[in-house]
């Protein structure tokens, strides 16, 4: 493990004004190393999705500070916000957000108007096996197919930082086990930093750290001295 | 409940349902603002025709005796006749305006219709009835004397009233090109006070015309027995068709009649697209909530109901608005500006029941659409319902198989196949900027049209500085001096009729005009193309239109008469030419004199610009080129006017229909734009993605609707009758100002959705599936 790639100090995010309102996250803090398999494990609606949004440049914190990779994200515009979700995050969907209009090298193709640089996409939809499907529209593929083909658009804009909302959430768990170990590759074979969020206490068992949340409060930090191999995960 | 969420939902999508407000607002008041002040006309002009026993037919003659009268008066069919004198005189001062002077011994048929002082007295030796639009222009009252000039003699009366003539609803001098309401006036007053004046003459005063009513709808199916009665004793006997006076008041109105379908259909089509584009996306999102409905028991018939509503409601608000402001604030605008051109007493506007059945086809053209919208959702399952339909299915389009296809950009490929799977929305756009462009072309091209029109007439057809005209009563002798004296060209205008055969029945001769010249090119002819040409002797020329109306021909002959004569000339058509304002037969004076016919000049174009005293015998008026030109000038201001309502309406449209376009695809596609904006595009890149289609709309109903830009505007200069050949003029830079105008509109139209975009909450539109 490297450097600390992601820290967020004292991150507290509120919705609503006055009686409405309601703490997402509240005095959230911890730091993410270079190359760490993450999950952050919780409940629905303990925060996690708040601190993937924010860490996604998404959304923004009321207040505290979160840096990724040297640059403070909190204190960010909407312009460099876009450039820091073009050049650093590649995020993976729980319903994968392919454009369906467009085929799937035509998907992973389309980060290349905003990433000039980084890998050919034809090869990354043969890093995840489906370079046979390049041709087929997202309705013409499964679940699991249409999962992998937002992954390998993720990769193709060479993140320093993969960001999954529930990618295997809306996938039978046989998919997600495919889904999954491209995912824990390329922390463990590419040295990519991979944060997860989920609600599966089973695939936190994979993890480098698991961050367990309740009520917007972080409850855990968990170093996983020997993470389980994904094909030995069952759910 | 269900209302609450209706006006909520209208609430939350007030883009689209504001555009159908605005839509079925404009088709509803398009035809309301036509059709109001056209009923109140219709209306009216009965009354004054009721009121003042309106001729259903006239005969003309050099002189109708009272024996001719009683056998007219004798025929079953006619309700009442009487004779009359019919003159042409001039003003004294007043501009040397052109006066229309009737002497009448009876008052019964075509009475005048009083504005204001006494009623007609035919024992009166020194009183005249002056119309009412002319007074006003020239501030004339009951009580002024006025003077006029005719048959070489000066005569001064004084005016005891102002009138509207029931024959005169459009009143134009033969000098004007269009309406001057100070160069003519009608002049009612009893022979009376003609008598001294006509001592002279032997016969006395001819009574040249006879004007009768009948209870036959068909005027002219009284020919043969009217023909027996007067002996063949008649020049022509005509009907209110065609009588000027009347019918061009009558094909105005019929005009407007036509505008009052033709714009609200274009609208109601557009409405409707915006109907079903909007609806089908809402039905659609509402797919999960339909089933939950129907799933908690509710009916299906009430859940049609429901969503008909929200239509029906905002077309029904639109329309009513529509109804309203489109009668008493358009309409009565239209009114007023008809009411300076046109003599109708009291003309204003009204409503009838053909309001209501438009107003209510709107409202059921758009609450049909919807219908056909939800239709296809309530047949879902509910159980089916109650899941999100299965996600839109990407398809090849044709486009991909050209050899080009991967080399474009990823905003084209995507932008094409998003075009080829929202055709409806697409369509909409196309057709809603097409009829913008169509509109804003036929609004540039009428001011080129009129001012080609005006060089077309001042550049090459009129080659003189002033136009001499001469009284009835000149002599050939005198014209020739003032020939002689001015320099210039002698001219011969007269009414004729003509026909492709001698003798033709009134279904087969056309009423129109004859020019005679002497082929010095003071007076020049054009051909089709507009170039300049000369008339070959011992052959006519025929006017574009009329030629095509009677399918004559170079190289044909043709039959005349003059109007008031009854003796046929035949003559050979070797040219076929066209003028703006003139439609009828050309000729040189030397064939004219060769058919037998009695040369008498009305005119002399003239290039001297300095003709000095005017007042001389044999001599009307004098005008020069610049009177002349004032008509342009007058026609030009009212093109102005239109235009100005023109560009609103090419703003109005593609406004809405490019901002429901955008909004629409906006929606449609507004997880794909959240997905885009997490992989880092910005709201730069994405607007451009947006606009981008939009672009494409327009562009491609820019170049549909340009063309028909000129054939609108050529149908309205055409439908004002055949007297008009203005060929439509759209240059390059009526194209492209159009076309940019178009374009801006569009481009701004996208900036709309900048905000949207920026605004765009990437969190919230990927959670849920709805």
């Amino acid at each position: 493990m490297g450097n600390t790639i992601v820290e967020f100090k004292n991150v507290t995010k509120q919705y609503g004004q006055g009686e409405a309102i309601q703490l997402a996250n509240n005095d959230v803090s911890f730091t993410i190393e270079e190359g760490e398999f993450v999950v952050i494990l919780g409940q629905s609606g303990a925060g996690k999705s708040t601190v993937l949004n924010m860490l996604g440049g998404m959304d923004t914190p009321t207040s505290g500070t979160i840096t990724v990779a040297g640059q403070e994200v909190s204190k960010m515009n909407d312009r460099e916000l876009s450039e820091y979700r073009a050049g650093t995050i590649g995020f993976i969907f729980q319903y994968y957000n392919l454009l369906p209009s467009l085929t799937a090298i035509e998907n992973v193709s389309l980060v290349k108007n905003i990433v000039k640089s980084g890998p050919d996409p034809m090869e990354m939809l043969r890093a995840v096996g489906l370079s046979d499907h390049a041709k087929k529209f997202p309705s013409q593929m499964s679940g699991g197919e249409q999962q992998r083909v937002s992954i390998a658009r993720a990769l193709a804009k060479d993140p320093k930082i993969i960001l999954g909302d529930e990618p295997t959430g809306a996938l039978d768990s046989e998919t997600g086990v495919i889904v999954l170990e491209l995912l824990s590759d390329l922390s463990r074979k590419q040295g990519k930093t991979v944060i997860l969020v989920t609600h599966n206490a089973d695939i936190a068992k994979c993890a480098d750290k698991v961050i367990r949340m309740k009520n917007g409060k972080i409850r855990e930090i968990r170093i996983n001295e020997s993470p389980v191999p994904v094909r030995e995960v069952e759910w | 409940m269900l209302v609450r969420k209706m006006t909520r939902e209208i609430r939350k999508n007030l883009g689209q349902f504001l555009s159908l407000f605005v839509l079925s607002f404009l088709a509803v008041s398009l035809f309301a603002c036509m059709k109001a002040s056209n009923i109140s006309a219709y209306n009216k002009l009965s009354d004054l025709r009721e009121e003042t026993n309106c001729a259903d037919g006239w005969i003309f003659s050099e002189n109708f005796s009272s024996e001719d009268l009683s056998s007219v008066n004798a025929l079953t069919d006619i309700t009442s006749a009487q004779r009359r004198l019919h003159f042409t005189a001039t003003a004294e001062g007043f501009d040397q305006a052109q006066l229309e002077v009737y002497g009448l011994q009876e008052d019964l048929v075509s009475k005048p219709y009083y504005v204001t002082g006494k009623e007609l007295d035919l024992t009166s030796k020194d009183g005249i009835w002056i119309s009412e639009s002319f007074a006003k222009e020239w501030d004339l009252k009951a009580g002024d004397t006025f003077s006029f000039s005719a048959y070489g003699q000066v005569l001064t009366r004084k005016i005891e009233g102002t009138i509207v003539s029931p024959e005169y609803q459009y009143l134009k001098a033969d000098k004007d090109l269009d309406i001057v309401a100070k160069n003519i006036a009608i002049i009612y007053m009893p022979v009376e006070g003609l008598k001294e004046y006509f001592s002279a003459i032997p016969g006395g005063i001819p009574f040249n015309e006879l004007i009768f009513t009948t209870s036959r709808e068909n005027v002219k199916s009284l020919e043969s027995s009217l023909d027996k009665a007067l002996n063949g004793n008649y020049a022509v006997i005509c009907d209110r068709d065609d009588m000027p006076g009347i019918r061009v008041m009558k094909d105005e109105l019929a005009q407007h009649d036509q505008f009052a379908i033709t714009f609200p259909v274009v609208f109601l089509a557009i409405a409707v697209l915006v109907i079903m584009t909007t609806m089908n996306r809402m039905i659609a999102n509402q797919r999960t909530q339909i089933g939950t409905l129907r799933a908690l028991g509710m009916k299906k018939s009430k859940i049609i109901l429901h969503y008909l509503s929200y239509s029906f409601i905002v077309s029904l608000l639109g329309s009513v608005a529509g109804l309203f402001v489109g009668t008493y604030l358009f309409g009565e605008g239209i009114a007023m500006i008809f009411r300076a051109w046109y003599l109708i007493p009291g003309w204003t506007v009204e409503m009838d029941a053909s309001f209501l059945l438009v107003a209510g086809l709107i409202v059921l053209g758009c609450t049909l659409a919807t219908y056909l919208s939800c239709r296809k959702v309530m047949n879902v399952h509910p159980a089916a319902s109650l899941r999100p339909a299965a996600p839109k299915s990407g398809k090849n389009t044709a486009l991909e198989k050209l050899p080009f296809w991967s080399k474009l950009g990823f905003s084209t490929q995507y932008n094409l196949r998003d075009i080829t799977r929202s055709k409806l929305r697409s369509f909409m756009g196309v057709f809603g900027t097409a009829a913008g462009m169509m509109i804003m072309v036929a609004a540039m091209a009428s001011i080129t049209t009129i001012s080609d029109a005006s060089s077309w007439t001042f550049d090459k057809i009129q080659n003189f500085k002033n136009e001499i005209d001469f009284s009835d009563d000149i002599t050939l002798d005198q014209a020739e001096k003032y020939k002689e004296e001015y320099g210039g060209e002698l001219i011969q205008t007269s009414a004729i009729e003509i026909a492709k055969e001698p003798h033709a029945d009134s279904s087969r001769k056309k009423t129109t005009s004859l020019m005679v010249t002497e082929g010095e090119n003071y007076y020049r002819l054009t051909d089709t193309d507009q170039k300049l040409t000369e008339l070959t002797p011992g052959t006519c020329a025929v006017t574009m239109k009329l030629a095509r109306s009677l399918d004559i021909h170079e190289g044909d002959t043709i039959y005349w008469h003059l109007y008031e004569k009854n003796t046929w000339y035949e003559a050979k058509v070797g040219l076929i030419n066209r003028h703006p304002n003139f439609s009828g037969v050309t000729m040189l004076r030397a064939d004219y004199e060769a058919s037998g016919a009695e040369y008498r000049p009305s005119l002399l174009y003239s290039s001297s610009s300095d003709i000095g005293e005017t007042d001389r015998k044999g001599i009307l008026a004098v005008h020069d080129d610049k009177d002349l030109k004032e008509s342009f000038d007058i026609m030009m201001e009212m093109i102005y006017a239109m235009l100005f309502v023109f560009v609103v309406f090419a703003t109005v449209l593609p406004i809405v229909v490019l901002y429901n376009c955008g909004n629409l695809s906006f929606h449609e596609r507004v997880k794909e734009f959240a997905t885009l904006k997490v992989l880092g595009f910005t709201t730069k890149k994405i607007r451009k993605l947006l606009s981008l289609q939009n672009l494409w709309l327009s562009i491609v109903g820019l170049f549909l609707g340009a063309p028909f830009g000129k054939i609108m505007l050529q149908y309205m200069f055409d439908s004002n009758g055949d007297s008009m050949d203005y060929p439509v003029s759209a240059g390059f830079l009526t194209y492209l100002v159009s076309g940019l105008f178009v374009m801006i509109v569009s481009v701004l139209v996208s900036y709309m959705f900048n905000k949207r975009i920026k605004k765009l909450d990437m969190v919230e539109t990927l959670k849920g599936i709805e």
